[in-house]
Parts: C-alpha cells; sequence; structure tokens
C-alpha cells in the first residue's frame, strides 16, 4: 500500500495562526544502515518498499557464564542527512508525541506542554535527541536532524 | 472452591512450610505447588495468586478486628527505581522474591527481612533510553527450582531460586529491531515458561512464548497478530505488517483441560481514520485477528484451541491485556471472568469461550453503546473518522480499568475490581503506515484527558458478582487507584491508592477499617504470605508508568511533587 509523499504544511503561530510555514527539511538518501534508519525512511516514504516482517528472532539460551547477547542498535551512525523536500512535523508529532504531550502539545500530559515553551532551540533539539531516562524517549535515532527541524517548527508554531 | 483456614490447619500448614523449606529440596518448587495454590496460604506462588487469577489468600491471621494492629515489619529498597516498583512479589517456603526496575531480582527473608540474594542484569542502555515502556518490570515467576525474570530488551532469564546465580538466560525478542520487549511476569506451567512480548503501538507480531524452564530452549511462538491463516485475512492490505497485538501480562491456566488464557493488545496504529468503512478501508482494513481478543492455547505446543475477539477492529485502544482470568464454577458451569480495558467484564465459558455474559463496570462508557451480554457483538459502535472527536471520546486512552488485577474472594463471593472514569478530547490524524521495525510507536491521534460526562475524573473500587455484575457496595477515590487488589480470609480487601496509601477494607461491607500511608504512590501489585509462623502483607510503593504519568497534569499535587525515580518495598505484620 505506497503511500506518497505529500507536500505539507506547518502552522505557525503568529497571529490566528492563519500564516503558514513550509520547512524544507528532507528527502532521505538512505544508507544502508539497518532497522533504526529504515524506520525513519518509513515514515516519511512509507511503504514504497517490499516490508520485512517484523517477526522476532527465535534463539537458543545463553549458558549461565556467557556474555550476554551482543547485538545492539548500530553504534555511531548518524541519522540520514536532510537533503530537499516536505516533512509534515504534524503528522510526526501525532504518530509518535502525541501520546505524552497532549492536545498536540498544547497541554500537559505525560509530558510537558509545548505551545509557548521558553526553552530554547539548542535545548528542545537536544531534548529529542536524548530524551530524558525514565521520562522521554530518545528519539536521536529515530529522525534525522530535519525531521526534528520540522517538529521543532510544529512545537513553535502551537497556539495555545 | 471455598477455601476456610482453620487455627489448627494453619498451624500444620506452617509446621510443614517450616518442615519443606528447612529441607534441600525446598527450593526445586514442582510447578505441581502452583495448581495446588489454595492448599498452601503461607505461598503466594504465582502472579495472579494461583492458576484462577482471585489474588485472594486463605491467611486470616491479620483479620477485620485485628487489621488496626498492623505495622512496619521491615522495608526493602531496591534503588534505581526509575518509574517506580510496579511489581508483584512472590513469597515461597519464607522467602519473598520481587523485581525492580531494570528487571533486578531480589530474594528476602520473608520473616527477617535480611537480602539472601540479588541479581541485576544487564541491559542493552541504548535501548532501554529509546523505549517508552520502560525500564520497568512487573515481576517475577517460580517452578523448576528457578527465578524467572523477563527484561525490556528481550531476554528471558532464569536464576536459582537458592543463590540467585544465573542458571540460563534466552534472548527471545530482537528488542533493538523491534523496540518491544518484556515488562510483565512470566508464568510458569508444567515444564514451561510463558511469557508474551509487549505489541500495541509497534509494528511486532506481539509473540508469545513457551520455554523450557529447565534448559532455556525455546519450544513454540504464537503470533498474536495474525498468528494464523485465518487470521492473517482479517488484515486488508497486507496490514498486519503494521502490527500490534502482543500479550504482555500474564494469563490463567485451566488446569482441568491443559489450557492457558491470555489477553491480547490492539492493532496499530491506535485509531483509525476509516470511520464506519473500517472492514474495507483505512490503515489496517478488517477485525485485525488476534489482537483485543482472549486467546486458550495448548501450553505445551501454543496451538490456538479458541479465541474471543472482544473487540473486532479495535478503534480506541481499548485492548484485552488485561492478565485476569478468574475461574470459577456456577450452576454446573465452568466459568471465566475477564476485563477489557473498555470497561466492560466478559464472562465466558471455559470449554470455549463462548460468551455467558457481558456487564459494564465503568459508569462513563461511549465507544459503543453497548456489547450484546449473550453474544458479546458490539452494538452501536463509534468508529472515528479524520479530525476532531465530538463528544469527547468515553473511556480514556487510560481506559476503564487497567492491567492492575482485581481479587475475588471464595468466602464473600464477591470480585473487587477498581474502575476509572474519564474520558478524552481527540483528534484523528492521518498517519503514515509503518510497516517495518521502527524505534517509536505508531499512535495517530492527538489527545487530552477530561472529566467524564456525570462530574469529576474518578476511579472506584466496587464490589460485584463476578458473573452478573450485580453490585454490593463501592468505595470512590478522586484518582483512579493504580495497584491491584488483595483479598484474604480474614474478611478485608487491601487497596494500595495512588496516593500512597494502603487502604484495608471489610470485606463484607467496604467499611474501611485500617491504612497507613506508604510515602508513595503504589503502581504495582500486593500480596500476603507466612513465614515463621506470623502473616505479613508485602506491597510496593513508588509510581510511575503510562497511566499514572498522566497524574501531575490532572491533577496537580501531590503527584507534582511524587518521586518518578522512588520505590520501597513495604512488609507489615501485626504487632506483638
Amino acid at each position: 500500500m505506497p503511500v506518497s509523499l505529500s507536500s505539507t504544511r506547518l502552522n505557525n503561530s503568529a497571529g490566528s495562526g492563519g500564516a503558514r510555514w513550509r520547512v524544507l527539511a528532507a528527502t532521505f538518501t538512505r544508507p544502508a544502515i539497518g532497522a533504526f534508519l529504515a524506520a525513519v525512511l518509513v515514515i516519511v516514504l512509507a511503504s514504497a518498499r517490499g516490508p520485512a516482517l517484523a517477526q522476532a528472532d527465535a534463539s537458543k539460551p545463553e549458558a549461565s557464564a556467557s556474555k550476554p547477547d551482543a547485538s545492539t542498535a548500530p553504534a555511531g551512525v548518524k541519522p540520514p542527512e536532510a537533503s530537499s523536500g516536505d516533512i509534515d512535523g504534524e503528522t510526526m508529532f501525532a504518530t509518535l508525541c502525541g501520546f505524552c504531550h497532549e492536545s498536540g502539545g498544547r497541554t500537559e500530559g505525560k509530558g510537558p506542554k509545548l505551545a509557548n515553551s521558553k526553552r530554547s532551540d539548542e535545548y528542545l533539539i537536544d531534548r529529542i535527541k536524548k530524551g530524558k531516562p525514565g521520562a522521554m524517549p530518545a528519539f536521536g535515532r529515530v529522525f534525522s536532524d530535519g525531521q526534528i527541524t520540522a517538529i521543532l517548527a510544529y512545537i513553535r508554531g502551537l497556539d495555545e | 472452591m471455598v477455601f476456610e483456614l482453620r487455627p489448627l490447619a494453619y498451624c500444620a500448614a506452617l509446621t510443614l512450610a517450616a518442615a519443606v523449606a528447612a529441607s534441600p529440596g525446598a527450593f526445586a518448587l514442582d510447578p505441581a505447588r502452583i495448581a495446588d495454590a489454595d492448599k498452601t496460604p503461607a505461598d503466594w506462588l504465582t502472579y495472579h495468586g494461583s492458576y484462577k487469577s482471585y489474588h485472594y489468600s486463605g491467611l486470616d491471621q491479620i483479620n477485620a478486628d485485628n487489621v488496626k494492629n498492623l505495622e512496619v515489619a521491615f522495608i526493602h529498597l531496591p534503588g534505581r527505581s526509575t518509574r517506580g516498583l510496579q511489581t508483584m512479589p512472590l513469597a515461597a517456603d519464607g522467602v519473598l522474591y520481587y523485581s525492580g526496575s531494570y528487571s533486578r531480582v531480589f530474594a528476602l527473608d520473608g520473616a527477617a527481612g535480611k537480602l539472601l540474594w540479588s541479581y541485576f542484569p544487564e541491559l542493552n542502555e541504548e535501548l532501554v533510553a529509546q523505549q517508552t515502556h520502560s525500564p520497568y518490570n512487573r515481576g517475577v515467576a517460580l517452578g523448576h527450582g528457578n527465578v524467572y525474570v523477563g527484561t525490556v530488551d528481550g531476554q528471558l532469564i532464569a536464576l536459582d531460586m537458592k543463590t540467585g546465580k544465573l542458571v540460563w538466560k534466552n534472548k527471545l525478542v530482537n528488542s533493538e529491531k523491534l523496540t518491544v520487549g518484556f515488562t510483565g511476569a512470566p508464568l510458569v506451567v508444567k515444564d514451561m515458561v510463558i511469557i508474551g512480548s509487549q505489541g500495541g503501538e509497534w509494528t511486532s507480531r506481539g509473540p508469545l512464548y513457551g520455554v523450557d524452564g529447565k534448559t532455556g530452549e525455546k519450544k513454540w511462538e504464537f503470533l498474536t497478530v495474525a498468528g494464523t491463516e485465518d487470521a492473517k485475512k482479517s488484515w486488508g492490505n497486507e496490514s498486519w505488517r503494521t502490527g500490534g497485538g502482543g500479550a504482555w501480562m500474564p494469563g490463567g491456566y485451566d488446569t482441568e483441560t491443559n489450557t492457558i488464557w491470555f489477553g491480547t493488545a490492539n492493532p496499530a496504529p491506535l485509531y483509525d481514520w476509516s470511520g464506519d468503512k473500517w472492514k474495507t478501508e483505512g490503515p489496517r482494513p478488517g477485525d485485525n485477528l488476534y489482537t483485543s481478543s482472549v486467546i486458550a492455547l495448548d501450553p505445551d505446543t501454543g496451538k490456538l484451541k479458541f479465541y474471543h475477539q472482544e473487540l473486532p477492529h479495535d478503534a480506541w485502544d481499548f485492548d484485552s491485556a488485561v492478565g485476569e482470568f478468574l475461574m470459577l464454577d456456577r450452576d454446573g458451569k465452568k466459568l471465566v471472568v475477564h476485563p477489557n480495558k473498555g470497561g466492560f467484564i466478559f464472562v465466558y465459558n471455559r470449554a470455549d469461550a463462548k460468551i455467558e455474559n457481558v456487564w459494564r463496570i465503568a459508569d462513563n462508557i461511549n465507544f459503543v453503546k453497548d456489547i450484546d451480554p449473550k453474544t458479546g457483538e458490539l452494538i452501536g459502535r463509534r468508529d472515528l473518522s479524520l479530525g476532531k472527536v465530538s463528544p469527547p471520546l468515553c473511556p480514556a486512552i487510560a481506559g476503564g480499568v487497567s492491567w492492575n488485577a482485581g481479587a475475588y474472594s471464595p468466602k464473600t463471593g464477591l470480585y473487587y475490581k477498581i474502575a476509572q472514569e474519564w474520558c478524552m478530547e481527540l483528534e484523528v490524524v492521518k498517519t503514515t503506515p509503518i510497516v517495518e521495525p521502527m524505534a517509536q510507536l505508531n499512535i495517530g491521534a492527538t489527545f487530552k484527558m477530561v472529566p467524564p460526562p456525570d462530574g469529576k475524573i474518578r476511579g472506584h473500587l466496587d464490589a460485584r458478582d463476578p458473573v452478573t455484575g450485580a453490585k454490593k457496595w463501592e468505595v470512590s477515590y478522586p484518582e483512579p487507584p493504580l495497584a491491584s487488589v488483595l483479598a484474604t480470609a480474614g474478611n478485608l480487601v487491601f487497596v494500595p491508592d495512588a496516593r500512597g496509601v494502603l487502604h484495608a477494607y471489610n470485606a463484607e461491607t467496604g467499611a474501611e477499617a485500617w491504612s497507613h500511608y506508604n510515602g508513595a504512590g503504589h503502581n504495582g501489585g500486593i500480596i500476603t504470605y507466612s513465614a515463621g509462623g506470623k502473616q505479613y502483607i508485602a506491597v510496593p510503593a513508588g509510581i510511575g508508568g503510562m497511566v499514572s504519568d498522566d497524574y501531575p497534569g490532572l491533577f496537580g499535587e501531590p503527584y507534582k511533587s511524587m518521586p518518578k525515580d522512588a520505590g520501597v518495598l513495604v512488609v507489615y505484620t501485626l504487632k506483638q
């Protein structure tokens, strides 16, 4: 069920919200670097590719003296670079962020209210990437810089 | 079955327990003991107290007359209690076992409280930092001389019950790829350890595993999303790839028919925009089997025997993942009672999951007009379309009930269960289907929790007939309690509330008999056991989780000031 990448717009907080921002953020080049980055593509490009089955891996038990499984998320891998194209910050927010930041970030929920946040852009970007232990997941391996820019633009555009 | 412990029998049971504890074989813990858990009330051998999910103990040393004399016997601090302490402790042969955040496991002397051993698994911390349902753990299982615990990075671990040394571990889920892992307690049935992965909002197909308890070898795997060819057909456009499901709470076991019962979680994305065209349109057209269902499997093979989908094409995240399967006999019928997150209680025939009754425990429900009590069919379902949903959806995403278990007293014949009253404003947003594993959620909406039409947000403990739903009494709380309930033969019902107060009520009348503040909100389990001739009540305190995380914003104090990284196990007994 391929879904085409649509042109997207973000609400601007100026005035009554009638103005629109257009955030140029990313068409992703896809480095062949594994599931996390593939996931990023999936968000943006939908199911244009043949999907892999989300099956759990079967494995044999380890002896008590053995080391823990070393398979981890790819270390030191950067998210895909943004190039050109549009990202819908509002949709990404509703997909991933709205679960905790209620009313699309307009009111406090599990996470804080984000509308009219006094935090700096740098602070918000850092928090999105690194999360907060026990409170917010780290999204640094999920979102590209371009997507984070789009989400930040969405947050900055929120009305109360 | 009514189990009433007489003083003499009580002493005999304790003597037997002491003798067993003193013998080297005490730590073998044959799973047959779990099947006969009613006969050894000194122990609490499995998450739900027994395979019947009663959360009930035949102990009556602490009772409605003397409960006012309860005092703290000891406490234990597990440390590193990120997002509180959600565990259900267990007790066997005078030893208390429990898990904390990061699946840390502890064994304590049940009478003196001294630490016997602890085990801290090595987790993929980078993954843990990316997970939403992390790093909490809801409990361990006992059997075959081992303590079993799952981890949020997909491991099932067996520890020697006596020493805490690692026996084996098996990385069942590639959590680095699928995000999900294990938060719930395992269930031991005969030779097997059964544990279900999370699912819900992720592309994982929500596997449930059967693992050999002695060797750690995986024996079977059942996919709760499209686990059979027939089920696959219930996901149009191969939308089973968007996943969901999962059986993340331990279920029940019918020893008479050798059948395990598990509840499954919702499909992804949570909210569908296809409205009444959900059978053919939207992100996951069709019924989406076996999500939001109860499934009955053969524990030896993992083969599906039968099922009932409580919410075909769940469009509201009101899943069936609650682990309680209350097994009781009534009028010659063998029944099982199972709460659904939407606020309805389903009563099934244990032979085939045919509906015997459906009754509502939550007052504020509008996602359906009703559920047919004879067939289980949803009547007047409220399927959502893109945009704002009006009026607000009831209950809210946190549900009319949550995963915390109720209790059933065979002595009073009453089912003590917490219900939740809240709704939410909702705007459904069309999201891009996520068909490959990725690291985060697939929700599809923005929302805000709001009061229900009939008043303030609140919770209530109901004492009801489990089959008919007839209510005998009710206690109301300004915020829904989020911990499990305990009933005892001492004519008591214990409710650990969200503010941190542990309440004891008269099981017949609902009158409060005692309360004590534990220093932080409760978000886990509660058990009773006996050691050295004394009855104890063990309750974890320490709040944090997907529902309680909303409490500071919803209710303000005392939740705003309550730590979300604190945990303590508090153990009570009677004053000398």
